[in-house]
């Protein structure tokens, strides 16, 4: 019995889009660890937070940063980064690249 | 225990990479080079778990991919369009043939400085230059699938009172499909060739960009992560989608004669 031609791309883009999901489950998951809902930022008020990410930023992690916030320092792999709205600090939570962050005064 | 034909052409494929990969690792010492200048496929994998740790690899990964998908889409639909306008109509084909038999024989490459004067650095500049690839190619294989329906069957359509448009979309289509779909996975693998160099000069990320950028900071191994990446890329691409859809084509409407048609 012959398969189907289209059998090879349906399975390719269900295992890429399991895969996807998966990934972003994980994400998800992994924000909520770094960011629990009491140190998120109200909606409306920008926050400033301590990024501390695995490593020494490169350029892509700044331009990356600068575009959720405003970047005051880089120290070592600590980003001082102020201004961070709710969607913007979520989503830098679920940054993999990210391993802590915290909010500062 | 005997092996299928698939298997053995898999297992050779497989001691074939593993081959040049132990040559290009043994090479290394013996050129005896910095690894910035000559790196190893063990540098190499260390850049790309760096690359993939860091972030950088998924994202430049998913900016091409969706740059490439958009670009090659927009290349196709206007392709086939004008590949059909030209092939049914006469006069469009007097008036356009020249101008596109002209543009055919100006590169990419030499439009990007233009379009970055028209459209900026970023992604419209990037878009226009991969449809343009992918333009030409889908365009005269359109054009050689209009031109090599015979004419009996348009005729034959004609006389049993089919509408213009319904020899378009029974006989013609059908017929051109397994050109098109040969036009489409051409200019789809000059899309990959297009996309590394529009984002080499137009992007500030994507694979093209990283292999740009990997030599320019002398992080050869990253230059090396991005060609491969490409590769593997274009294999999934190819084997997963392009290959399986051409041969559904052909199967369907191509001039294939198999035991079953014969009787």
């Amino acid at each position: 019995m012959t398969r189907s031609p289209f059998f090879k791309p349906v399975a390719a883009s269900a295992c890429v889009l399991v895969l996807y999901l998966a990934f972003h489950l994980w994400s998800v998951l992994q924000g909520e660890a770094k960011l629990p809902e009491d140190a998120r930022p109200a909606p409306g008020v920008g926050v400033n937070f301590e990024v501390e990410l695995r490593f020494k930023p490169e350029s892509f992690h700044q331009t990356r940063l600068q575009a959720l916030g405003r970047l005051v320092k880089v120290e070592g792999k600590t980003v001082l980064l102020d201004d961070v709205s709710r969607e913007n600090a979520i989503a830098l939570a679920r940054t993999y690249w990210v391993a802590e962050m915290r909010p500062r005064r | 225990m005997t092996l299928t034909h698939r298997q053995a052409r898999a297992f050779k494929g497989t001691l074939g990479i593993f081959l040049f990969m132990a040559a290009w690792q043994a090479s290394v010492p013996l050129i005896g080079l910095e690894a910035y200048y000559y790196p190893g496929p063990i540098d190499v994998w260390h850049a790309a778990v760096e690359l993939i740790e860091k972030g950088i690899l998924p994202v430049y990964l998913s900016d091409s991919a969706g740059r490439y998908a958009a670009g090659v889409c927009i290349g196709v639909a206007s392709g086939i369009s004008f590949g059909l306008l030209i092939g049914l109509n006469r006069t469009a084909s007097r008036m356009l043939g020249p101008s596109i038999n002209f543009l055919f024989s100006i590169v990419e490459a030499a439009w990007i400085p233009i379009f970055v004067i028209w459209w900026g650095y970023g992604f419209t500049t990037i878009l226009i230059s991969l449809a343009y690839v992918v333009f030409f190619p889908v365009l005269y294989n359109t054009l050689l699938g209009v031109r090599s329906v015979p004419q009996v069957y348009i005729h034959a359509a004609r006389a049993l009172g089919a509408t213009r448009w319904q020899v378009l979309c029974n006989v013609i289509l059908p017929s051109a499909l397994p050109s098109i779909i040969t036009g489409f996975r051409v200019g789809a693998s000059f899309a990959f060739r297009g996309l590394v160099f529009a984002e080499i000069i137009s992007a500030k990320t994507g694979i093209g960009f990283m292999i740009f950028e990997g030599a320019t900071y002398l992080q050869t191994a990253r230059t090396v992560v991005g060609m491969i990446v490409m590769g593997l890329a274009w294999l999934f691409i190819n084997n997963f989608y392009l290959k399986p859809l051409e041969r559904a084509t052909v199967e369907r409407w191509g001039l294939i004669t198999t035991a079953e048609t014969r009787e």
